[in-house]
């Protein structure tokens, strides 16, 4: 006659398989949020290099101009709601989720001029990707340097 | 066996578990390094980028090491700073350790243009400069990332001004040879001929030279760095050809030597002019005549005055000169007796040393002024005085008694005086071939500060006079103009300066391209004009520079324009600095720069393949610079120059170089070669 297991012993082992399971559970949440946070943090590092890619492109001149001649989608001094389209570009779909800040500061030293790009990308409210993302807001810092023509 | 591949479900579980874990992680660590990675990429970036725009910014500055860098085509690489990158580093990479270094380095350099042609000087070439900029940022989080850019760009070194001593003559084709001078008029022998002599004689002279004068500081220049003057003669028939300034009193001290013929004639010498005096030669012992000879100006006044003349006396001295040259000269072009235009001008206090006139004069100009030799009796020593009385009522009394004058062109002097008017001859001879000084009065045309030896303008000047005075005509410079080909050119058509184009010119396709581009910008109530070499404007239109909205046109940096359709100047132009230099090229045919404004610190050339290149004014004008054409007036007729419109030219110092040749350097800011590599430590 096989002896079978005891209550104890079945509660006892229910008890270690759920902790053991509780924990790969944990570090299941632990690495999705990770993979999630890694993901949106990505999309965020592009969304905030972009403007200073742009503005590099555009040149220290254009950009000296941008109060005058304001870029539609990179608006400068306010934080707005990331369009998934702007001047038929189209955006990944999540990225309507995010807000953008970008300020330019003027920088100098010795005689050479140039702007500093600050742009903040963070998310627009209480979202999903606000759930996500372990630090709430990506930074990125760009400069622009004066063309010297000869 | 149930129990056994539980433990196996927990255990893969568990596996699986962790390896999620440990993806994950590394999408962390990735998003990190891909992070880090994208700022070392900003900052390589920005690095070349900021070092190309130091370099081209300092490049501007003559002084600077950067400069001097380029110029003397070392081997050693040059570091470059970067602050404003390694200031925004921290911001860019926060958290990292960043280290940021730029070299750059020549790759090559050649001083042959495309077309075979050798530059002016060994310095002058088209190169490419490699930035090599390298970034390394390090966190505990990403690890170290290093990023490499290299860019090249291409780059020229031009001169802008050859050195030139004025003494010595050039020995090859200069890009810049036009601006050695002050006044160059290239077709102006002929003008002078077309004009009568109105080019330069004239009551209201069209230019007032101001050779020595510092425009802006108005001290003296210094010798070394003073402009030259040249009249030119395209016909390059090998005819003696001249153009002539009467000296005025201004002037004719400074330029003209002092023949000083004073000759003592005793009473044997004296009587044979006057042999009606034998009858009494007893009572005439004492007797003393005096030849007295004088450089005067042609119409001047004051230096008569100032001997002793009434203003009557000076205007019959004046009216005799005037017949005098009228018999001496009889085409219409020497009888222009106007002073002449002072390239030597005394000024206040200034008297210019003529050992530095000889080697500023290229033209072949000479200096016309009226040589007077009086002759009078001195009856002083004579003892019998009632017999003097008688003997002055015999004599001429001429010029209101001042003293008696006998002038051998006057015909009405003849009569008493023909024995002297037939003896006065033979006497000069035999005084002449004693190898003294003529004593006959005449208007005299030889004076020339210099010679020459070639075919532009043959040697011609008074032996006698250059072996007195061997140091005021000290070396001989010959104007020597050279072609493309460092060949020396027969005729001064030959040449034109700015001919390197593949070398020399940043090119605009039109007038509106150059309007708008980064050369000129608006500053205040300024137009500012930014040059760094020489920019060509392609077709024919007309280049307007300023206008009502400007109060002037700023020059900084150093350069020319060039434009075949010319110039119109309506604003005045300004420099920013001592050694900044604008000049403005009217090259086509039939073009020319209209000055509507002044002054002008610019130097202005119109010169042209057909020989019609023109500068006009509206208006008096100041020019601080120089003044290089072709004519000033196609067509002498008339009223020739218009009234009140003269010309006050300074010579700008910055335009001469008398020790070295100055360059400017021109980096190209499209690369030809832009990479970036990278790697992880």
């Amino acid at each position: 006659m096989k002896r079978g297991f005891t209550l104890i012993e079945i509660c006892i082992g229910m008890l270690l398989l759920s902790l053991t399971l509780l924990g790969f559970l944990r570090i299941n949440s632990f690495a999705s949020h990770s993979a999630m946070d890694a993901y949106y943090k990505f999309m965020a590092q592009q969304l905030a290099n972009e403007p200073i890619e742009v503005f590099r492109a555009m040149g220290y001149e254009r950009i000296k101009n941008l109060d005058k001649k304001p870029l539609p989608g990179y608006p400068i001094g306010t934080t707005e709601s990331i369009q998934e389209e702007v001047s038929g570009e189209r955006y990944p779909v999540e990225t309507s989720l995010f807000s953008r800040t970008i300020e330019l500061e003027k920088v100098e030293e010795d005689g050479v001029k140039g702007f500093l790009v600050k742009v903040s990308v963070f998310p627009s409210g209480s979202n999903k990707i606000s759930a996500w993302l372990v630090r709430q807001m990506v930074n990125a810092t760009g400069l622009v340097i004066e063309e010297v023509t000869q | 066996m149930i129990l056994l591949i539980f433990l196996c479900a927990i255990l893969a579980l568990a596996v699986l578990t962790t390896y999620f874990m440990f993806v994950t992680s590394n999408a962390q660590l990735q998003t990190n390094v891909l992070r880090m990675k994208s700022s070392c990429q900003f900052l390589v970036e920005n690095a070349v980028e900021e070092a190309y725009s130091r370099l081209a910014k300092a490049t501007r500055r003559p002084d600077s090491p950067e400069f001097k860098w380029f110029v003397q085509n070392p081997s050693s690489d040059l570091p470059i700073n970067t602050p404003l990158t390694t200031k925004v580093a921290s911001q860019v990479a926060p958290g990292a350790d960043c280290s940021i270094t730029v070299n750059a380095r020549i790759i090559e350099k050649r001083n042959i243009s495309s077309r075979g042609k050798e530059y002016s000087d060994d310095l002058e070439g088209l190169g490419s400069v490699e930035l090599n900029a390298v970034v390394t940022l390090e966190s505990r989080m990403a690890g170290k990332t290093v990023r490499h850019a290299i860019s090249h760009h291409d780059f020229r070194v031009a001169s802008i001004i050859n050195k030139r001593d004025n003494h010595k003559n050039r020995e090859r084709y200069a890009n810049n040879f036009i601006c050695d001078y002050i006044l160059f008029i290239r077709d102006g022998v002929q003008e002078f001929v077309d004009s009568d002599g109105k080019l330069l004689n004239r009551a209201e002279p069209i230019f007032n030279l101001h050779v020595d004068l510092d425009p802006w500081k108005n001290t003296r220049l210094p010798i070394e760095q003073l402009g030259k003057v040249f009249f030119g003669d395209s016909s390059n028939d090998g005819k003696l050809k001249y153009v002539f300034l009467n000296t005025n009193d201004a002037t004719f001290k400074t330029i003209v030597p002092n023949l000083g013929v004073n000759r003592v004639a005793d009473k044997a010498h004296c009587l044979k002019l006057f042999p009606t005096l034998e009858e009494q030669a007893d009572k005439l012992d004492g007797l003393v005549g005096y030849y007295m000879g004088n450089s005067l100006p042609a119409k001047g006044k004051h230096l008569l005055q100032a001997a002793g003349f009434t203003p009557a006396q000076v205007e019959k001295l004046q009216n005799r000169s005037r017949k005098l040259a009228e018999a001496q000269f009889a085409s219409e072009l020497e009888k222009n007796l106007e002073p002449g235009m002072d390239i030597f001008p005394p000024g206040a206090g200034r008297g210019f040393p003529l050992e530095y006139a000889a080697s500023l004069l290229e033209g072949d100009i000479r200096q016309r002024f009226f040589y007077a030799v009086h002759f009078f009796l001195d009856f002083m020593n004579i003892s019998d005085q009632e017999y003097v009385v008688e003997l002055n009522n015999k004599t001429k009394h001429d010029l209101d008694g001042h003293f008696p004058v006998v002038e051998v062109s006057d015909p009405s002097a003849m009569g008493d005086f023909t024995a002297f008017y037939e003896e006065f001859p033979r006497l000069d001879d035999e005084w002449i071939q004693a190898g003294n000084y003529s004593i006959r009065g005449k208007y005299e045309d030889w004076f020339s500060l210099y010679h020459y030896e070639n075919a532009m303008a043959p040697e011609k000047i008074n032996q006698k006079y250059r072996s007195e005075k061997p140091d005021i005509l000290g070396e001989v410079v010959s104007p020597a103009f050279y072609t493309l080909n460092h060949e020396k050119c027969e005729s001064i058509k030959n040449t034109l300066p700015l001919q390197h184009f593949e070398l020399y010119f940043y090119t605009f396709n039109n007038p509106k391209s150059f309007y708008s581009s980064h050369l000129l910008r608006k500053e205040g109530s300024e137009l500012v004009l930014s040059l760094n070499g020489n920019v060509l404007i392609l077709g024919n239109q007309l280049i307007a520079l300023g206008g009502p909205d400007y109060s002037a046109i700023r020059i900084e940096g150093r350069g020319s324009i060039v434009a075949a359709g010319g110039f119109k100047i309506l604003s005045p132009i300004l420099k920013r600095a001592d050694f900044d230099t604008l000049v403005l090229f009217a090259a086509g045919e039939g073009s020319s720069i209209s000055l509507d404004a002044s002054p002008i610190e610019a130097g202005l050339v119109a010169m042209n393949k057909a020989l019609d290149g023109r500068i006009l004014n509206t208006q008096p004008v100041t020019i601080k610079g120089f003044y290089a054409c072709d004519r000033v007036l196609n067509i002498w007729s008339g009223s020739d120059w218009p009234t009140n419109q003269q010309i006050e030219l300074f010579y700008d110092p910055a335009f001469k170089s008398p020790v070295e040749t100055l360059y400017t350097v021109g980096i190209a800011r499209t690369p030809v070669l832009y990479r970036i590599t990278g790697g992880d430590g």
